[in-house]
């Protein structure tokens, strides 16, 4: 037991910073273990008798010892056991298991150690009491024997008396020898003499005085006396009390000799010194035995104390790697990887320790993978979102409007052109159906499209959106292209729809230009002749006559007739130049619009372009008021001034027309810059009839006039002049009546 | 002698209109409807003036103009266009046309250009 502390205390004492002290203390118990077992097993106590002063001293430095000791090792198991159960409380990592060991060790350590102890007070019980038994047999027997020894030496004394007696009485006559016994008794050593006949008759007698008491006890003795010669009453030999001795005298007489009394005294002494002696023995005993068990209890103690501690110790080294292992279990489960076992020795709970290291550093090293590997994706994945950013940015500022469709028809993604082409007021929410999101026309143009790609990968078509009213409807070129992936009629599909109307309007714009070209061309070309043929035959009718010789008619005077005809000649050769003029105007007119130079920009003034046009119209108002609203800190602009005061002007112009009918009302002008967008805007707003809702569309074609005269041209070059700068312009209703048309000119271009 | 002046146009009103009123005003016109019959027609004779439209069927005004400089010839060429504008003006004054005039055409203006044309070449 000792050796397999010691080995545990070893196998601990690694871990274990207080091992110099558990060897202290499992030194000591084995000492004194030693101590009882030598005791126990030399029977020490019988070769060392405690009856001296320094025995008992000893006895009690022992007893104090082993209290000592036992105080020492309850206060140590005490607090182990309070310690677990604070930890079990706490419940720390291989308390329970450490408190079951624990509980199973004391138990199975207790089983025999209580059998053994219940064991061992019966032996020494037994052994005690048989020791003890032995000690007064003794005594008494030797006062027994003593006893006999006397009693034997006084009957022998005594008969050899009675024959001396008698022989001497025998030498006397028969006359004497009552006065003989006499004389015998007076010496007081007896108390009785008698001489008797064979048959018991008493011949002569001698008595002492003696105490009636004892009378009776006298005539007793004496007449067993008589009666036989050799009595074989023991108490008659017994030297107590009476005893009787006989001698023959003659052959028909006997000589009876009672001595003095005998006193019990020296019987007694013995008896009583014999019993001082036992009850002496007595009391040893029970120290005796008191020390016994309390030894025996003490080893007990010890036992149970060593097996406890071997029991906590084995509980503590099973338990220490199992709790090390269940807060590494813990740590690794709490995330921290880097966590190890280290568990002193080779046995298998240090294997197991060393795959659970082996385990964890795995672990670690998968996530280590695992970390790096979520830091490539997630730098790819970033990557991946840059890239989403860039084509969402990319989209979004594409003047092509791109809606990608899943294969429910669900809107994935739209971008800022898609949702202002279709006219939406905001990005549609995720997964709108695209269908919700259109009128029937709409719809039925393009799903007829989808449907196309999702059949043969890709269909196009140029097509209208009415966009809810006929209004509002814009020529668009659709594409759809199926994405790849899913099986056929389960595919997504992306719409490119590309707003025509600003290709369409400089198609247009560049048709008519063509046209005007060709117009001014193929008019011009026949007006040289017409306007030379009219003015050589007034020149011709002129110098006839003026009575020029070169004419026909020569030396005639004019007749009245002549004189009509040369009226008519001049009305209608000038009617015919001034109607080539007008075409001529009208042509030129279609001759700047189809030779617009290209723009001369420089840093120039807005504000100042719209004064000087406006300044162009002071004396021109008719009872109109002209206001000019400018901003007055509006930055330079590249523009072309010429053609920008152009379009002012054509728009005022276009402004006091609306309000010709009236004569009254007024124009407004205003210029100002908005950040946000880096735009320059002017308006010019009128408070005529406002602009009907059908003409909004045709407003900048070419040969559209509402006002029925002028060429029609005006509001066309403007729009020209202001795409040609980059910017736009747009007509909307004013508040509360009248037009409004706002341009808006980019800073940068 | 009177002043040969070539006419080139493709419209044949305006050829004839103009041939008959330089005839009036006491020119000697030719007229040809092509660039490539003009640069014919002044190998052929040395003409005072060429009044040339721009447009033309085959080679342009412009190139004929070009043409005719390359091969040294010294009439006074003014330009007649129905479209002109002013890339067209600076392109043939660089050519070394003397003036350029535009369609429709008055006597006065077209005479009064070609005598200045004549006088200029003169000097």
């Amino acid at each position: 037991m000792a050796e397999s502390t010691e080995h545990q205390l070893e196998s601990t004492s690694h871990s274990r910073p207080r091992r110099a002290r558990a060897w202290v203390l499992g030194a000591i118990v084995v000492v004194l273990l030693g101590l009882i077992a030598a005791q126990g097993l030399f029977n020490l106590w019988a070769f060392v008798p405690v009856e001296t002063g320094s025995d008992t001293l000893l006895l009690y430095a022992i007893s104090t010892l082993n209290f000592v000791a036992f105080f020492v090792f309850s206060f140590i198991l005490l607090r182990t056991l309070v310690r677990l159960r604070r930890a079990r409380h706490a419940r720390q990592a291989g308390s329970r298991i450490q408190t079951r060991l624990l509980a199973y060790f004391i138990g199975l350590s207790l089983l025999p150690i209580t059998a053994m102890a219940a064991f061992s007070y019966l032996f020494l019980n037994r052994s005690v009491e048989k020791w003890m038994g032995r000690l007064p047999e003794n005594v008494v027997e030797r006062v027994r024997e003593q006893q006999r020894e006397i009693v034997e030496t006084q009957n022998h004394r005594l008969r050899e008396t009675a024959t001396l007696l008698a022989t001497a009485i025998r030498a006397k006559p028969q006359s004497e020898w009552q006065a003989t016994l006499d004389e015998l008794q007076s010496t007081g050593e007896v108390t009785a003499i008698e001489i008797v006949s064979n048959s018991g008759d008493v011949i002569a007698a001698a008595r002492s005085q003696i105490p009636s008491v004892n009378a009776l006890e006298l005539a007793r003795v004496l007449e067993a006396g008589r009666r036989s010669a050799n009595p074989t009453d023991g108490n008659l030999s017994d030297a107590k009390g009476f005893d009787l001795a006989s001698a023959a005298l003659t052959d028909s007489t006997r000589l009876i000799l009672v001595p003095r009394r005998f006193s019990d005294a020296d019987a007694n002494d013995i008896i009583a010194g014999s019993q001082s002696e036992y009850q002496h023995l007595v009391q040893r005993q029970r120290k005796v035995r008191l020390l016994g068990l309390s030894t025996l209890g003490l080893m007990t103690l010890l036992l149970i104390f060593a097996s406890t501690w071997v029991a906590i110790h084995l509980a503590r080294g099973l338990a220490a790697p199992i709790k090390s292992l269940a807060e590494a279990s813990k740590e690794v489960a709490r995330g921290n990887l880097s966590h190890r076992v280290t568990t002193p020795g080779n046995d298998e709970l240090a294997l197991l320790a060393d795959s659970f290291n082996q385990m964890t550093s795995q672990l670690e090293e998968n996530r280590r993978r695992l970390e790096a590997g979520a830091a490539i994706l997630k730098e790819k994945n970033q990557a991946l979102e840059e890239r989403r950013d860039y084509i969402e940015t990319v989209l979004n500022s594409l003047s092509t409007g791109v809606v990608s469709l899943d294969q429910n028809d669900c809107v994935t993604t739209m971008n800022a052109a898609a949702t202002s082409i279709l006219r939406l007021s905001e990005p549609p929410p995720e997964w709108a159906k695209l269908s919700s999101l259109l009128t029937q026309e709409d719809r039925a143009v393009l799903e007829r499209l989808i449907k196309r790609a999702r059949r043969a990968g890709r269909a196009a078509e140029q097509s209208q959106l009415t966009r809810g009213s006929a209004v509002n409807s814009i020529p668009v070129a659709l594409t759809v292209t199926a994405l790849g992936g899913a099986s056929r009629g389960e595919r997504g599909v992306v719409v490119v729809i590309d707003d025509l109307s600003e290709l369409l309007t400089a198609q247009r714009a560049a048709a008519w230009s063509e046209v005007a070209r060709r117009i001014a061309h193929e008019i011009k070309n026949p007006l040289t002749p017409i306007q030379l043929s009219a003015e050589r035959i007034a020149r011709q009718f002129g110098v006839r006559a003026n009575g020029d010789d070169n004419g026909p008619g020569n030396g005639h005077a004019m007749t009245t007739d002549d004189e009509e005809l040369q009226r008519v000649v001049e009305e209608c050769t000038s009617s015919i130049t001034r109607e080539v003029a007008g075409l001529k105007y009208l042509v030129d007119e279609f001759s700047r619009f189809a030779r617009m130079p290209d723009a001369q920009k420089s840093n120039t003034s807005l504000n100042d372009v719209v004064t000087q046009a406006a300044a162009l119209y002071e004396d021109r108002l008719n009872g109109v008021e002209l206001h000019l609203d400018l901003q007055p800190d509006i930055p330079l602009a590249m523009l072309d001034g010429e053609q920008m005061k152009r379009v002012f002007v054509n728009l005022i112009d276009n402004a006091l027309e609306a309000l010709t009918s009236s004569n009254e009302g007024h124009v407004s002008v205003s210029t100002k810059l908005d950040p946000q967008r880096e735009m320059l805007v002017g308006e010019v707003a009128d408070s005529g009839e406002g602009i009907p809702a059908a003409d909004f569309k045709r407003l900048f074609q070419p040969y559209f006039s509402t006002r029925g005269r002028g060429t029609g041209l005006g509001l066309a070059i403007v729009q020209r002049i202001v795409t040609e700068h980059g910017g736009k312009i747009r007509a909307e209703n004013n508040v509360p009546h009248g037009a409004r048309f706002v341009v808006e000119l980019p800073l940068s271009t | 002698m009177s002043e040969s002046i070539l006419i080139v146009d493709d419209e044949r009103g305006i050829r004839e209109s103009l041939t008959a009123v330089l005839r009036d005003e006491g020119f000697a016109p030719d007229a040809v409807a092509s660039g490539e019959e003009c640069l014919k027609a002044i190998g052929q004779r040395a003409y005072g003036c060429v009044l040339l439209d721009v447009w033309l069927p085959g080679i342009s005004g412009l190139e004929t103009l070009q043409q005719m400089r390359e091969v040294n010839c010294d009439a006074a060429v003014v330009i007649i266009s129905g479209h002109g504008n002013i890339e067209t003006a600076v392109r043939a004054t660089k050519l070394g046309a003397f003036d350029f005039i535009e369609k429709p055409l008055s006597i006065e203006k077209t005479v009064l250009t070609v005598r200045n044309a004549l006088r200029q070449r003169s000097l």
